[in-house]
């Protein structure tokens, strides 16, 4: 409770210095939104040329696009400073150090350091493409599918963050932040926009076992729009969806702290 | 309030090995304030860290006001302040009170101790005016004035400071020494200061840690540094007449009218041996000793030119100094 509030107080006093230059913070927010609609019109304009995706029409397209972008997006909200260039800059420059000092949980620390905004742009507008892509495929919005819609945008946020956590664990090893991490994001991210049933098996097991994308993207997907899954992706490993992203935050919480016992900080 | 035993940091890299701390023995009691010195790469910082719970020790055990850092870092956390100079523990971009009020609720203060405290703070180190300016905006005089305030607000047992002089003029330096001196006369705050400003080490400190390589190679009175480290001493003879001197075990450094300036290593021959020599060697008016300051000695220590001494110094309230003169020295 106690941490809850002084967390919301450390967010606030990093959305206070953003706002000190509120006319470049509106502008690239609304600049990391148009990115995602461009994406999706992208996408969107090719499959109505070239008819469908493994049977999946443009506006079902659309909708796992709209998961994938709005996880990123508000993952990326306070998961930014974890993100291996700015992580790597925090660790190199000794910024992590005063965090350490004090008697707060690190991690809250390190993730109200800074927050990116305009990250909000991208998530909500991803939201958007979800709601257009369901009425384009002609998704009557029941209790059901809104419930599943939902937990769908907290899976796939959670799964980016814990990816961005994994990323700033390996950093506290290796100082040097690893673009390896970013092609997991963001790669995943863009991976998990096609349906699954365009990949290999083996880069479906992946996506639904290791990095658990396939699982917080696709599979609800299949529930909204009342699709069958790729072989092996049945639309009932939903149950599991919860499950397996709490797993791998926590894997990500557990490599995050033995990435601090191991934290050499820098300089003399 | 501090207690290591065979502290040891190691940092493994993917083919090297370097030991940055090696298997330090320290005791620092309530209420003392300690220097700690030694040239860069020595394991001054390392040390600190592992003391405030940033790092965590190779080996060797480790309580700071009965906790373990490593183990308790966030309860630790909130009973000691940590002044890092060269890296802010403030909110860069908003007002100082902002970050003020942000430590208080890190601390969880009562509203009404922090005002209290915060006025008394603000007044001591002169930052009214500055209370509405960004950060960012301040002086380096002021924003550490700024950093001691805010690391001294939650009343810490123990005040860890990181050069918390650095690149400030004398008039700033001035202030911070004075506060941190009334600090800890006031509040009995323990205070550990690692700094390269010899003159803070002067003024402040009762007590002097030098680290070299890794390892503790004095710990005692700031006095005692030049006997122990002080290497050369020299032997100011005024002769009768002004003729040639030449003793043995001794450099004639200077010479002006009768006054002849010896410099002799008490290694290799002690204070009353060059004494008697000079006396059978010429007729002599007067002698006087002269000891290298310890501003010279903490120099030399920063430029690594100083090796450990043995026997390991004693501690500090032995014997009076001058007692032996002579400490035999097998090197390093």
């Amino acid at each position: 409770m106690g941490d809850a509030a002084t967390t919301a107080r450390l967010a606030g006093a990093a959305l206070q210095a953003k706002a000190a230059r509120p006319g470049l913070l509106a502008a690239r927010t609304v600049g990391a939104g148009a990115l995602v609609v461009l994406e999706a019109v992208g996408i969107v304009i090719a499959l109505d040329h070239f008819g469908d995706l493994a049977g999946w029409e443009a506006g079902d397209v659309a909708f796992l696009i709209g998961l994938g972008e709005a996880g990123v997006g508000f993952a990326m909200f306070f998961g930014d400073t974890l993100e291996p260039p700015a992580f790597s800059l925090l660790v190199r420059e000794g910024r992590l150090d005063p965090l350490l000092a004090r008697p707060f949980p690190v991690l809250l620390s390190v993730v109200t350091n800074d927050v990116q905004v305009r990250e909000v742009g991208r998530g909500v507008v991803g939201v958007g493409v979800v709601v257009w892509g369901a009425w384009q495929a002609g998704v009557g919005w029941t209790p059901d599918r809104v419930a599943v819609t939902a937990l769908a945008l907290v899976c796939c946020t959670a799964i980016v963050f814990a990816v961005l956590l994994l990323g700033a664990a390996s950093t506290l090893y290796t100082v040097e932040g690893s673009e390896f991490v970013n092609a997991f994001t963001y790669g995943g991210a863009a991976l998990s926009a096609n349906p699954l049933d365009v990949y290999s098996s083996a880069l479906r097991f992946v996506f639904v076992w290791v990095v658990p994308f396939g699982l917080a993207v696709y599979v609800p997907a299949l529930h909204v729009l009342d699709r069958d899954g790729a072989p092996g992706v049945p639309a009932s490993l939903l149950a599991i969806t919860p499950v397996a992203t709490a797993a791998f935050g926590l894997a990500a919480g557990l490599a995050w702290r033995r990435g601090l016992r191991h934290y050499a900080s820098t300089g003399s | 309030m501090i207690e290591a035993a065979g502290l040891t940091k190691e940092f493994r890299t993917r083919r090297r090995r370097s030991v940055a701390v090696a298997g330090i023995d320290l005791s620092i009691a309530a209420g003392e304030f300690v220097g700690y010195a030694g040239p860069n790469g020595a394991g001054k910082s390392t040390t600190v860290k592992m003391l405030t719970g940033i790092l965590v020790p190779t080996s060797g055990s480790l309580t700071v006001d009965g906790l373990v850092p490593s183990k308790q870092r966030r309860a630790l956390a909130a009973r000691i302040g940590v002044v890092f100079g060269q890296r802010s523990s403030l909110w860069w971009d908003l007002p100082l009170a902002r970050s003020f009020d942000l430590v208080r609720h890190l601390y969880g203060v009562p509203a009404v101790d922090h005002e209290r405290r915060l006025g008394q703070l603000v007044e001591l180190l002169a930052l009214g005016p500055q209370l509405q300016q960004p950060v960012r905006s301040l002086s380096l005089g002021q924003r550490m004035r700024a950093e001691l305030a805010a690391a001294v607000l939650p009343a810490p047992r123990v005040l860890f400071l990181d050069e918390p002089t650095i690149g400030l003029d004398v008039e700033a330096k001035a202030a911070v020494r004075g506060f941190l001196a009334e600090l800890n006369r006031a509040e009995g705050t323990t205070v550990v200061l690692t700094t390269h400003d010899v003159d803070d080490l002067v003024v402040l400190c009762r007590r002097l840690l030098v680290i070299d390589h890794g390892r503790l190679i004095h710990d005692g009175a700031i006095e005692d540094l030049p006997r122990l480290f002080g290497g050369h001493r020299v032997l100011v003879v005024d002769l009768l007449e002004d003729r040639p001197l030449d003793v043995a075990g001794a450099r004639l450094v200077r010479s002006e009218g009768p006054r002849r300036w010896l410099e002799f290593s008490p290694a290799e021959v002690s204070a009353p041996e060059l004494v008697a020599r000079v006396l059978t060697a010429a007729e002599v008016r007067d002698l006087t000793l002269e000891e290298p300051d310890i501003e010279d000695v903490v120099r030399r220590i920063y430029r690594g030119e100083v090796s450990e001494p043995t026997p390991p110094p004693r501690s500090s309230g032995a014997a009076p100094a001058g007692a032996h003169d002579d400490h035999p020295r097998t090197g390093s």
